[in-house]
């Protein structure tokens, strides 16, 4: 087992945590943060997550698949594996990064922040919605992203 | 096999949850029967300084509000919450006042009286609902009144009209005092009645004289807008925020009267300064600014883009990079041979300059303000306020939209102002808490914490003009904006944000309408700002707010806070009870997803890492 896809895991969780953390503290407008108000982009994202933030978590994400190519140094079968790992990292970082600005939120909220203290509201939802799963409500890409991060890298340890 | 069985099952629980949740989402909430919340002014329209005042504040302060016109307007059930009354409008309640007064009372509405003419209406009346017995009414002179008192402080009396009331059963809210501070009868009172509506009595016209009490400059707008709230207290109600995102005051500070010739090593170390403590406080600055110096005595003439003022275009270019902006101030404030900044422009000797002069003097200097700093220039201010209509009419045509102006009122101001218009096209921003003049003592300091708090009360703008005469001015000036950022909550814009802002809440105040019932159904213009804030007053705590049929989630306990608005008539539906989110899906979506993806993945993984059955 190739310790780098665990360590780029972790490392892009670092980046997702820290990134959720910038935006939700300091991309704010009047106190209030931005995500908040302009949420009416592409698929309700902002536009500083579609670019630069989205794409730093790729690269960190995509590290491993880049190195060997760059090295040249694994066949086509490996690469795929390490193409379909960095795949996996990235889903995950994207959304830990989404759910550490509602948990950040909910519970260190900004004094100036209408929905401080609140969990994720039904109408900031992505397009595709929410669940409302035990009283909770979760965004519906979350029961997409987890599984197959999960049952990725739990093949990758059977492996 | 059982993989096969479990992935089907998965697929059916996909499929019937989706099915579920179109049928779920096709089902809005229950169309209810809605009653509205308005305030109404009775009163003469012909233009005068209260009415304008009052008007302002209801438009300003986001109350829908309309002029009464004809009696059966006011006896209409439950169509007015809260009724302005003024002497002059009387007339508009028929025949007998005093009994569309008693009928309104009855059906809930609030009242709220303003100045003179209560001895119209009969004893009856009076005491029942205002719990008052009228005695008499006069100059103040004649009372010896000088002041008014209320629990915050004292308002001055001028030569005006004032009643003199007994209390029958109203409680005093404030008490006329004669110059020697002792207290004579009720200045303002208030009187609860049936299922918790108010009956307020003002004793004089606080709508008028605003800004003119100079101890005390903004109490009567404080104490009228603090009246009205009172009054509306036990009422659902729900009124557009003056200022963006729920911020409950505005602070700008205008640097004044910068004309080429500053370039003082002193003034630019001082202007310098001044500029790095408030942009560390995330505060612009905007600069009204004089294109071109001019002394017919020594025969001088400097241009903003003359070599010369380079270090005042340097100084400039930083105050725009600090999010600041600049503010034509006339072409060369003066006339005649006074040199620049000593006297009018537009006005010489009682005689107005003709459209064509005026037009051609703005557009010059607009030229040259825009050439030497390349910025555009969308603010202007006539040199010591003096403008007329063909002032107006030029700036409009040269493209200005906001004009700095001194109208006696700390609220907003359009031009044109009729309401016929189809939207206003200049904003006009008052200077609220005047200058800072040479040689000004550090008590100045105190008086203008003063004028903050009073303007905070009726969230009116707290605009501080500076000429950075000397080093008090600038630490008057810092301490004043450090004051008024303590208070919370304070929008800092520029003069342009600030103007945008005004002109498109004003867009969609026009349409501005508010229906309850078991939700508050609100109507609302276009608006391309974002930050429209919705404040309500209910006994209840917003549970769900939906902008144009779409969930919106920016909304806590009382207030919401609006996304931009791109209908011409919009509509924002406020509800306080829990209900099952129409965009939300239900578990077993989420379950059968849950169950697809995992089989999926897991199936896709094994294959690539080469995980044998």
């Amino acid at each position: 087992m190739r310790k780098e896809f665990p360590r780029s895991l972790m490392l892009c969780s670092a980046l997702a945590f820290f990134l959720s953390y910038f935006e939700y503290y300091y991309v704010a407008l009047d106190g209030i943060p931005y995500r908040e108000m302009y949420h009416v982009g592409f698929l309700k994202i902002p536009p500083y997550v579609l670019f630069p933030l989205v794409p730093a978590l790729a690269i960190v994400a995509f590290f491993p698949l880049l190195d060997d190519l760059l090295l040249h140094r694994s066949d086509w079968s490996e690469r795929n594996r390490t193409l379909v790992l960095a795949c996996v990292n990235f889903l995950w970082s994207l959304t830990l990064y989404d759910g550490f600005y509602y948990a950040l939120r909910s519970m260190f909220p900004l004094p100036t922040d209408p929905l401080g203290g609140l969990w994720i509201r039904a109408g900031e939802a992505s397009i595709i919605g929410s669940v409302n799963l035990l009283g909770v409500l979760l965004p519906t890409w979350y029961f997409a992203t987890i599984p197959i991060v999960v049952s990725v890298y739990l093949a990758y340890y059977i492996s | 096999m059982r993989h096969r069985a479990l992935f089907c099952l998965a697929c059916a629980l996909f499929l019937s949850t989706l099915v579920s949740t179109m049928t779920l989402r096709a089902f809005g909430p229950e169309e209810t029967k809605m009653s509205s919340f308005r305030i109404g002014v009775v009163a003469d329209e012909e233009p005068r300084e209260g009415l304008t005042h009052l008007s302002d504040m209801l438009a300003h302060l986001g109350y829908p509000y309309d002029f009464i016109q004809e009696e059966s307007q006011v006896l209409e059930p439950r169509r007015y919450s809260l009724l302005v009354i003024f002497e002059s409008g009387l007339r508009k309640l028929g025949d007998d006042p005093s009994s569309t007064i008693s009928t309104c009372a009855r059906e809930g509405t609030s009242l709220l009286w303003i100045g003179p003419g209560f001895g119209q209406d009969d004893q009856e009346t009076l005491a029942g609902v205002f719990g008052l017995r009228f005695i008499s009414q006069a100059q103040a002179e004649s009372y010896r009144v000088g002041y008014a008192s209320f629990r915050s402080g004292n308002t001055k009396i001028f030569r005006e009209m004032i009643t003199n009331v007994e209390l029958a059963g109203a409680k005093a809210e404030g008490f006329f005092l004669d110059l020697a501070f002792k207290r004579l009868s009720p200045s303002e009172t208030y009187f609860q009645f049936g299922a918790g509506s108010i009956a307020y009595f003002f004793a004089y016209d606080v709508s008028s004289w605003w800004n003119v009490d100079l101890e005390s400059p903004w109490s009567r707008p404080a104490r009228l807008a603090s009246a009205i709230q009172f009054a509306l207290s036990n009422i659902p109600t729900v009124i557009l925020r003056p200022y963006p995102r729920n911020l409950a005051s505005a602070f700008i500070c205008r640097m004044e009267d910068v004309d080429p010739l500053h370039t003082s090593e002193e003034w630019l170390s001082r202007a310098h300064r001044y500029l790095q403590e408030h942009v560390a406080r995330n505060v612009p600055l905007s600069v009204a600014l004089i294109p071109v110096y001019v002394d017919p005595g020594s025969r001088s003439e400097i241009r903003l883009g003359t070599d010369s003022a380079e270090p005042v275009r340097e100084w400039l270019r930083t105050v725009i990079r600090g999010r600041g902006s600049i503010i034509q101030h006339g072409y060369t404030h003066q006339h005649g041979t006074q040199r620049t900044g000593v006297g009018t422009e537009f006005l010489v000797n009682g005689t107005w300059m003709s459209f064509e002069d005026q037009m051609r003097r703005i557009s010059v200097g607009k030229d040259e303000i825009e050439r030497a700093l390349n910025t555009r220039v969308l603010a202007f201010e006539a040199a010591h306020y003096k403008l007329n209509e063909n002032t107006l009419r030029a700036m409009e045509r040269l493209g200005f939209k906001y004009l700095l102006d001194d109208h006696d009122s700390p609220f907003y101001g359009f031009w044109p102002q009729n309401a016929d218009a189809t939207e206003p096209s200049i904003f006009a921003i008052p200077e609220t808490l005047s200058y800072i003049p040479l040689g000004s003592p550090v008590s100045m300091e105190i008086e203008l914490r003063e004028a903050i708090d009073q303007l905070f009360k009726s969230q009116g703008i707290l605009l501080l003009y500076n000429h950075l005469y000397d080093d008090a001015a600038l630490t008057i000036g810092l301490r004043a904006m450090e004051y008024a950022l303590r208070k919370g909550h304070v929008w800092t814009p520029n003069i342009d944000e600030m103007g945008r802002f005004a002109l498109e809440r004003a867009k969609a105040y026009k349409r501005f309408a508010v229906a309850y019932e078991s939700e508050v159904t609100v109507t609302l213009g276009k608006c391309s700002e974002r930050g429209l804030t919705l404040l309500v007053n209910g006994q209840k705590e917003i549970s769900w707010v939906q902008v144009n049929g779409k969930e919106w989630p920016v909304f806590n306990a009382n207030f919401t806070i609006l996304p931009e608005l791109p209908e011409a008539s919009n509509t924002v539906l406020i509800g306080f009870k829990e209900q099952p989110s129409r965009q939300s899906l239900s578990p077993l979506w989420g379950v059968s997803l849950l169950g697809v993806t995992t089989c999926m993945a897991f199936r896709f993984a094994k294959r690539t890492f080469g995980v044998n059955r």
